[in-house]
């Protein structure tokens, strides 16, 4: 038998923005407090921190420390290295951190690791840490195998599971290896899943900060080197400025690129046509790429070309057609002439003071 | 100066065919430009594995290696004490590594174990060298958002190159044939590696939110702004919001 359809009408509501009401409403405040009053020991996650906030990869860390935790019993602490003048911008106790160090120093600015060394195997030596976890990505995985020479260990890198008392690391050509848990731990990005948001507030106690003494630099630093946008590798940039068949004024195009610091990439169309090198063509036969805010002026969104930006979080888009996909998959999605927006940008960013 | 390049065994990554793995090509690649412009400069090439590895990596000589140095040790044996070893006393000052090997482990961990061991200090992700006043080379070395950052490092030292500080070159035939291979016995330390269990990967179920587009954007509220300044401060704020209008860059007129 047949049961009649419900009589409400059928609404037609996009899934994607379902996701994004759901995000903002995870904020709620928790409902319990994890304690850990006597831990028998200190599971470290050194956390990157970018302006002050936890990065992915940090709540990664958290996520798989947490793993540990459970396992072995202790308590997830977190170190943050911070350079003076900078002020932490996340909740620990929401991030489900129980033991907070919040370690400073003047050499933690520069690039000079020696102090970032230093002052992470004397709060290792200082508390009873049983694993020290930082991202094997990124600065932190110099720092990571740095800090665990520094320690007398072989570390374990491109972590991917634990299983037992044995962590599953990635290895060269497919494989993975098996090995006991080292006191260092290199977590491989997106291997572990961050702890779901609102989940299990933690009481962030802190911890007091030892007493270091870092060795003298061994490089003498020269400065950063101001890059030429047009080489920048597509996969290092953090900003991409693409043109499409939108982009009628290259040297606008170049200009921006140039005061923006950003690398410069394009769709198939616009390699085809000779605008660009074909090495920064984006999409499905060229390059796939991440970076953290992608430019699109003048691209329209071919599938193609939206598998190559599929991982990448934030979209700018700038097109004159309003139904184009490429303005759909945009955060920021502006109807415009983008050679008219792109030299405007132009002339705002050389008349800043 | 004498310039050494450490070399691991290369396999490629698709049918595990032996090879000179590429970063360690980009190695040589920055070794040479360094050499050339040194007086007396001299490239050599160093590796410890067994004594079947030294013809593939034959294509170091026709890179621009004098001469190729095998250390022979077993299979299961560590590389790094006879690494040490070796280095501690022969003339060379700077020591070029890639950044993991191709086979094996590959954990990229070897270059900082051999520093603590010599003591010398050692220089990450660099991507272009450049002889400076005497005992000191300049490097540049690459950090995140493609930052580069030149340093004047002191030798002796350890440089670690990225594998794309270099495209990749051919290996020129005759040098490689007429080069000389130098195999000598070194002392044989069993790997603690050896014991742990290395076996292809096992297929795991995705995760679901493994990639970044998961928490990526699902599109927003299309804006028509009036005039192009307007659509310009849209795009500005936003930068702003993400962090990534910094301090202003200096307006590069030299551009076409």
């Amino acid at each position: 038998v047949k049961t009649p359809a419900p009589a409400t009408p059928r609404q037609h509501r996009d899934p994607r923005q379902d996701r994004r009401r759901d995000a903002g409403s995870a904020a709620a405040p928790p409902a319990n407090l994890r304690r850990v009053p006597d831990p028998s020991c200190l599971i470290l996650v050194v956390a990157e921190l970018d302006s002050g906030r936890l990065t992915r990869a940090d709540s990664e860390l958290i996520g798989a420390a947490r793993r540990l935790a459970e396992s072995e019993g202790g308590a997830v602490a977190a170190a943050v290295l911070l350079p003076p003048g900078e002020t932490l911008r996340f909740d620990p106790s929401a991030a489900g951190i129980d033991r907070l160090a919040v370690l400073s120093d003047a050499g933690f600015a520069g690039a000079d690791p020696q102090s970032r060394i230093a002052a992470l195997a004397a709060l290792a030596a200082a508390e009873n840490v049983r694993h020290i976890l930082l991202a094997d990505a990124g600065p932190s995985a110099a720092l990571g195998r740095r800090l665990a020479t520094r320690l007398g260990e072989r570390p374990a890198t491109g972590v991917v599971r634990f299983d037992g008392g044995d962590a599953l690391c990635l290895a060269p050509g497919s494989r993975e290896l098996r090995r006991p848990l080292p006191r260092v731990l290199l977590i491989a990005p997106h291997a572990f899943a961050p702890l779901p948001q609102g989940a299990e507030a933690a009481e962030a106690l802190p911890l007091p900060a030892p007493a270091w003494t870092a060795r003298g630099a061994a490089a003498e630093d020269l400065g950063l080197v101001p890059a030429d946008p047009a080489r920048l590798p597509l996969g290092e940039a953090e900003l991409i400025v693409a043109g499409g068949a939108g982009m009628t004024d290259w040297d606008a195009f170049h200009a921006l690129a140039a005061a923006l610091g950003a690398a410069e990439a394009g769709s198939r169309v616009a390699c085809d046509a000779g605008h660009l090198p074909r090495d920064r063509q984006v999409g499905a036969s060229g390059t796939v790429v991440a970076p953290r805010v992608y430019l699109a002026l003048g691209i329209s969104g071919a599938q193609q070309h939206l598998d190559g930006i599929a991982a990448c979080p934030r979209v700018i888009a700038v097109n004159t057609d309003p139904h184009c996909e490429m303005l759909r998959r945009a955060d920021l999605a502006i109807v415009a002439d983008a050679a008219a927006v792109a030299t405007a940008l132009v002339q705002r960013l050389r008349g800043r003071p | 100066m004498r310039v050494t390049v450490l070399l691991s065994m290369g396999g490629h990554p698709a049918s595990g065919r032996p090879r000179l793995a590429p970063g360690e090509a980009a190695a040589l690649s920055l070794a040479r430009g360094l050499a050339a412009t040194l007086p007396g400069g001299c490239i050599g090439a160093l590796h410890a594995g067994p004594a079947a590895n030294a013809g593939p990596l034959r294509a170091a000589l026709g890179l621009g290696a004098a001469r190729l140095d095998l250390l022979a040790i077993g299979p299961n044996e560590d590389p790094l004490p006879a690494l040490a070893a070796a280095l501690a006393t022969e003339p060379a000052r700077l020591v070029l590594t890639g950044s993991a090997a191709e086979t094996g482990l590959g954990s990229g961990t070897l270059p900082y174990a051999l520093a603590e061991m010599l003591g010398w200090p050692l220089a990450e992700a660099v991507t272009a060298l450049a002889a400076a006043q005497a005992g000191t080379v300049d490097l540049l070395c690459a950090e995140s958002g493609g930052r580069r950052r030149r340093l004047r490092q002191p030798l002796p030292a350890i440089v670690v190159v990225r594998p794309d500080a270099a495209p990749p070159g051919l290996a020129a035939l005759g040098p490689m044939r007429r080069g000389t291979v130098g195999i000598r016995p070194a002392e044989a330390v069993p790997d603690l590696a050896a014991a742990w269990d290395l076996r292809p990967a096992r297929r795991r179920p995705r995760r679901l939110d493994r990639s970044p587009a998961a928490e990526a954007s699902a599109g927003a509220a299309i804006q028509s702004p009036q005039t192009p300044a307007e659509a310009a401060d849209l795009i500005l704020d936003f930068l702003r919001n993400e962090g990534l209008l910094r301090a202003p860059q200096p307006a590069d007129e030299s551009k076409p």
